[in-house]
Formats: structure tokens, sequence, C-alpha cells
């Protein structure tokens, strides 16, 4: 009887420790868990924008705009902030009068934390105005990277880096020359 | 006695259950772990990476890149092997020879790192038939890359060319009108 009695608080002890090993650890795992459950999110959010632009439908595209994107949202350019997502919702717009068929596969998407990175190639053909070029009807290939932070599931702020600018030109038919030439 | 006899086997049951979902949950969060630290080190490699290309090491260059290393830019018609890079890089540094890369943001994701940065340098000779202008020039770029055991496998660099060349004095034309 007086060993039973004794053992009974050891096993008691041993369960107690293993119990709240375990919820240190449990809390830490469950912390990873939610991160990464974030991340796919914010991942599967950022390749619907890309779905909007591709399916040719520009009701579409905006419709998904709003689902993306949050309304006080910022979006850094080479030529200039869109402020808020009437502005998002106005570039994208501008991009179905400049170009047709546009196609946007993704060739390498990561997150990290509230950040989603893809590389993505712009394809798309030329039918439209575009920065003094007139429509060319010609075919770019270019590839160009985004950024997105998320919050709560949205685009809070994003980069939309055209700094592969110069291959376009090239594409849309301009060269480089050295500023004095024409004198 | 009997009482106590009964609770045993029971304190002992759940005592194993514990342990075994503890095995099958720690394991996972040591996979977590190490991802972490995984991500680390990938983001140490990129970091020595420039540190090399800054110091204009190539031999350390080198040996940080694997053996199927390619190099990724817009307009490339191909990939660069890591000789060819380090051509490429001799050619800019004869030109700019105080080039430098620096870090804005540095994230990873298991394998994949993206770097942020701002590259600067001086035009000092000639580059691309351009005549040295002697300016202090900046590019941005924004790179992506792929880190393999330790090596850059995969290094994809998006740079604001069009700004660099125009401050270096060139501008876009149509190519019709040269004619």
């Amino acid at each position: 009887m007086k060993k039973c009695l004794c053992a009974v608080p050891l096993i008691l002890l041993i369960c107690f420790s293993f119990a709240c090993q375990d919820k240190a650890a449990m809390a830490e795992l469950e912390k990873y868990r939610a991160q990464a459950k974030l991340e796919e999110q914010n991942k599967a959010q950022a390749k619907r924008y890309f779905e909007g632009l591709d399916s040719g439908d520009v009701e579409k595209a905006l419709a998904i705009v709003d689902e993306v994107f949050m309304p006080g949202c910022i979006t850094h350019s080479a030529g200039g902030d869109l402020q808020g997502i009437e502005q998002v919702k106005q570039y994208v717009k501008n991009v179905f009068l400049i170009w047709s068929d546009l196609h946007h596969p993704i060739e390498q998407i990561m997150a990290t934390g509230d950040i989603v990175i893809t590389r993505i190639i712009f394809k798309a053909k030329q039918t439209g105005e575009f920065m003094g070029i007139p429509a060319t009807g010609k075919q770019v290939s270019v590839p160009v990277i985004y950024i997105y932070r998320f919050e709560d599931g949205k685009v809070k702020e994003g980069w939309l880096d055209w700094d592969s600018s110069l291959v376009m030109m090239m594409q849309l038919g301009m060269e480089l020359k050295p500023t004095e030439a024409k004198k | 006695m009997k009482k106590c006899l009964c609770a045993v086997p029971l304190i002992l049951l759940i005592c194993f259950s514990s342990a075994c979902q503890d095995k099958a949950a720690m394991a996972e969060l040591e996979k977590a772990r190490n991802l972490v630290q995984t991500e680390e080190q990938n983001k140490a490699v990129v970091r020595q990476y420039f540190e090399a290309i800054d110091a204009q090491n190539y031999s350390r260059v080198k040996e940080l890149s694997a053996d199927d290393f390619s190099f990724q830019s817009p307009g490339l018609p191909e990939p660069l092997g890591i000789d060819t890079l380090i051509q490429v890089a001799k050619v800019h540094y004869a030109a700019f020879p105080d080039w430098r890369h620096k870090i804005e943001t540095l994230v990873a994701e298991g394998d994949n790192v993206a770097v942020k940065l701002i590259q600067n340098g001086t035009h000092k000779a000639e580059y691309e038939g351009i005549p040295p202008t002697g300016k202090e020039v900046t590019m941005p770029a924004q790179c992506l890359f792929v880190i393999a055991n330790g090596k850059v496998r995969v290094f994809w660099a998006i740079e604001n060319y069009l700004d660099f060349y125009q401050q270096l004095g060139m501008e876009l034309k149509p190519i019709a009108a040269m004619k």
C-alpha cells in the first residue's frame, strides 16, 4: 500500500512536467503553423490579382482588386504612387486600354511574414498608346517583380517594379542613343 | 490497494499518449525551427556574395556559386554561368572601380532569398562605348536567389538599366528615327 502511494505523486509529477513542456512547445508550434497558414493565404491573394488581369475581363479584374487590396492601400511604382484602391482600379483600367492578351505567368513566389514577393513575366500586346509610343501591335515579354505587404489578408502596400522598362521599350521598337546624336 | 493498482495503468496510459503526441508535435516543431535556421544561413550566403563582388574577390564568388549556377536578367537571351558573370563584373568594375551593392532589405523563405538593394559607383573609364563622365551613378535592383547547400544556384537580377543609361547621357529614341 505504501509503495503504491509513493509512486502515484511521482507519476503525477512526471505527467505534469510533460504537460508543461508540451504547452510551451505547442504554443511555439502553433505560432509557426499560424504563420505558415497566413503566408499561404497571402500568396493565394497575390495570385488572384494576376488571375484578374489575365481573365481579359476588366470588370472581373476590378472586382478582384476589391478582394485583394485594402481601401487605404498605397502602391509604389516608378511612375509615382497610387494612393488608395480607386487609383489601383484606375491603373487596372489603363492596363486594359494599353494592353491586350495579358498573361502574367508566375515564375517564382515567396512569402515571409506579411510580405509576398512574386517574379512574373508580363506578357501582352500593345494595342493602345504607352508612354508616348503609339500602338505598335507588338508583343512584349518582360520579367517583373511585384512585392506586396499584407494586413488582415489584403494588400496594404505594394511595390510595382518596372525597372525592366528598358527591355520593354526595346521590344516596342526603341533604342538607346547618346543624347547628343540629334545635334 | 486495488484502487491504487487501477489508477496506475490509467496514469501510465495518459503519460504515454502525452509523450506520443508530444513526439509528433516536437518533430514538426524541430522542422520549423530548422527551417528558420536554414533561412538565416541562406540570407548570410547572399550577404557574403555581395561582399565578395564588392571586394572583386572572384574566387570567393565562385566558391559561393553552385556547379549549376545561373544568372538571369531581363534582356539576356540566355542565362549566364558563373565564369561569364565574373567577366561581366570585371568589365563593369573596370569602368566603375568603386561600384558597391548596398542591401536595403533581405528576406528569405526556405531556399528563396529576396534582396532589395542600391548600387552606386563613379563612371571613371569608358563603358560600352560611353566615354567616362566622372558621374556618381546609382542603380536600384531587386534580386531573387535560390540557395542550395549554402551556395547560390539561381541569381535573378532586375535592375533599373534605363535610368542608369540616362544618367550616363543616353536616351530612348525610336529605332526608325536613325534612318
